[in-house]
């Protein structure tokens, strides 16, 4: 149970940072206020922060930063994913043929 | 007035770092693949093997490791009474039978066997997940000190090759998202960008490390100065390696400490399959000695504790300290590199970062040669960059799954037959040179990433039909390794048919394509 925390953090980390880049919302049809921007930002890296002390808690600091900085790459590499997906949703002709 | 003008600058640090980044990259990234692919692999080597040795029983309730290690000691007694030392091996998750290595009259032996009841166990002679993590750092058909410089050099062109991306790439943090699709060399330099920074840290750390575990032949000169007698930089190497040599016999008879007793103790500090290794040196002799490893489980340093006995007495040689700060650091590196600490959702973690490595070293090797493709005159020798990057990038792949048939359709007799599948792996990634050479650039991609969807795909049936571990058999059978090896065949197999799906059929188009965007915008 404890194994998804972190990647789950590191998930809702990295969709905060995107959502807290305005050339990310322009791209995936979100507008926030700049108040909101920067907390989405904040939020973030509060999350991402937690992540590393969730994984170091639950495996050790060896194993946990090692694990941390991997779900790093899987959360970032999901919420890419994630935003290639909604802009194409949004403009098929942005979608290679 | 006339505005005075400025001095023209010289090329910037960034610019610098272009050439830096390309050159470096292009000539260090057809082998630095190669070796990333294989690499990535060996982090489920024991895996791979066992698929490969589908004779080998799974051991669901091994007998418990005293018990084990008592019956090996009464075993290897009555067989290899002459052997200056023993290794045994004990079962794990990964490794369902125990083995033992000795140095008898003929080289090295090895005996394996079914660790419920002390059957001994042969399977077909393979080299198993074994060949591609010796392929990593060592190659093949090449003198191996030699391949290690080979494969250091292009580590260290890939390192330089990262740190200089990293000083290019100057909107690290603001274009950390961006991918333009279907937009030629511009949609490769963002698919490069986003495999490169995604896994930044772990390229930095598994390319470093590397390096680290190959350092005392890189860079011998400070062992020189603080051993100069060759006897003592042995001894010092193999301690850093954590594996100290065997001392001499006394040529005096004497009993053999009860090993079991040892083990026992040792898992009640360690846990239950807390030792992974026994060595006994010279058993019978008065100079007898015995040395147990425990398993890396959950522990980044790869050269875990271990303790040493007199082999007669059974009193502790060794102070039970932790190791001191170079030692450390160097287990560290090597187990952050190996990965053997980790658990499977770690592995998975450190395999998809390896094939996300894969990826940067691929597109990067492609954008070098869409950008210079657009030029009007294109440099020479681009034709057979672009051959050269189907045969490898594409190439090894089905090679890679060559192996893997010719594991299953060998014949199980076949003399040197483990040689034989090592042979096909080089024989086939040859034709596919060959292919590369004769055929249309755009037809060849296609054709050869197809060619190994279709190897993938079919290796779970063709296991099926060769063996009682099919997939559905391992399924009902509980056995998740060898099930994952099959779902993994059918997982790079979708991956490399959907990367065929969107290459164009040939460049033309590609043209066709561009215009067509052009008409409609």
């Amino acid at each position: 149970m404890m194994g998804w925390v972190t990647p789950s953090l590191c998930l809702a980390g990295f969709l905060g940072l995107a959502l807290g880049g305005r050339r990310v919302r322009r791209r995936i049809g979100v507008t926030l206020a700049s108040r909101a921007e920067l907390g989405c930002r904040v939020v973030g890296v509060a999350l991402l922060v937690l992540a590393a002390g969730v994984a170091i808690g639950h495996r050790g600091g060896g194993v946990g930063l090692v694990a941390w900085c991997g779900h790093l790459s899987l959360g970032a590499g999901l919420v890419y994913l994630g935003v290639i997906r909604r802009e194409r949703s949004l403009s098929p002709e942005a979608a290679p043929p | 007035m006339a505005r005075t003008a400025e001095p023209r600058r010289g090329p910037g640090l960034r610019r610098a770092m272009g050439g830096v980044h390309a050159w470096s990259g292009l000539i260090a990234a057809w082998l630095v693949f190669a070796i990333f692919l294989t690499g990535t692999v060996s982090f489920f080597k024991d895996t791979l093997s066992l698929w490969m040795q589908p004779e080998l029983p799974r051991a669901t309730s091994p007998l418990e490791a005293p018990e084990l290690v008592a019956r090996w000691v009464a075993l290897l007694e009555a067989r290899a009474p002459e052997a200056a030392s023993w290794t045994i091996s004990l079962p794990s998750e990964r490794e369902p039978v125990s083995t033992a290595l000795w140095r008898g009259a003929e080289g090295i032996e090895r005996l394996a066997v079914d660790p419920e009841d002390m059957s001994p166990v042969t399977a077909r002679a393979t080299r198993g997940g074994d060949f591609f993590y010796r392929f990593h750092f060592q190659l093949h058909y090449l003198p191996v000190i030699a391949a290690r410089w080979l494969v250091g050099a292009a580590a260290m062109l890939m390192l330089i090759a990262l740190i200089s991306g990293v000083i290019l790439h100057k909107k690290i943090l603001r274009d950390f998202f961006t991918f333009r699709g279907g937009k030629g060399p511009r949609s490769w330099l963002d698919a490069h960008n986003a495999f490169s920074v995604l896994g930044l840290p772990f390229h930095l750390m598994i390319t470093y490390t590397g390096l680290v575990t190959l350092m005392t032949l890189y860079m011998p000169w400070g062992l020189e100065a603080a051993f100069p007698e060759p006897e003592t930089r042995r001894q010092a190497v193999s301690e850093l390696h954590d594996f100290p040599r065997v001392g001499r016999a006394a040529g005096v008879a004497a009993p053999l400490v009860e090993v079991a007793g040892l083990v026992a103790d040792a898992e009640r500090d360690w846990g239950r399959g807390g030792v992974a290794r026994v060595r006994i040196e010279h058993a019978g002799d008065a100079a007898a000695r015995v040395i147990l490893w425990r398993a890396p489980g959950g522990r980044l340093n790869d050269q875990g504790p271990r303790r040493v006995f007199d082999g007669v007495t059974g009193r502790r040689q060794d102070t039970g300290e932790a190791p001191g700060a170079d030692a450390l650091t160097h287990g560290v590196m090597v187990g952050l590199h190996a990965g053997r600490f980790a658990d499977w959702s770690l592995r998975w973690l450190y395999a998809g970062l390896g094939l996300a490595g894969c990826g940067m070293i691929a597109t990067g090797l492609v954008l070098w040669t869409a950008k210079r493709r657009l030029k009007p005159r294109p440099p020479g020798g681009l034709a057979w960059v672009e051959r050269l990057n189907v045969a490898i990038l594409a190439g090894l792949p089905v090679a890679m799954a060559a192996y893997l048939w010719a594991n299953r359709l060998l014949p199980v007799g076949l003399p040197g037959r483990a040689d034989w599948e090592v042979h096909a792996v080089f024989l086939v990634w040859l034709a596919m040179l060959v292919h590369a050479s004769l055929r249309p650039v755009a037809r060849a991609w296609r054709e050869q990433l197809w060619l190994g969807s279709l190897l993938l795909a079919l290796v779970p049936p063709l296991n099926a039909l060769t063996t009682e571990h099919g997939p559905l058999a391992s399924l009902l059978d509980g056995d998740g390794q060898r099930l994952g090896v099959d779902l993994s065949c059918w997982a790079l197999a979708a991956l490399l048919a959907a990367i065929a799906r969107r290459l164009p059929a040939s460049r033309l188009a590609t043209h066709r394509r561009a215009r067509k965007k052009a008409i409609a915008s």
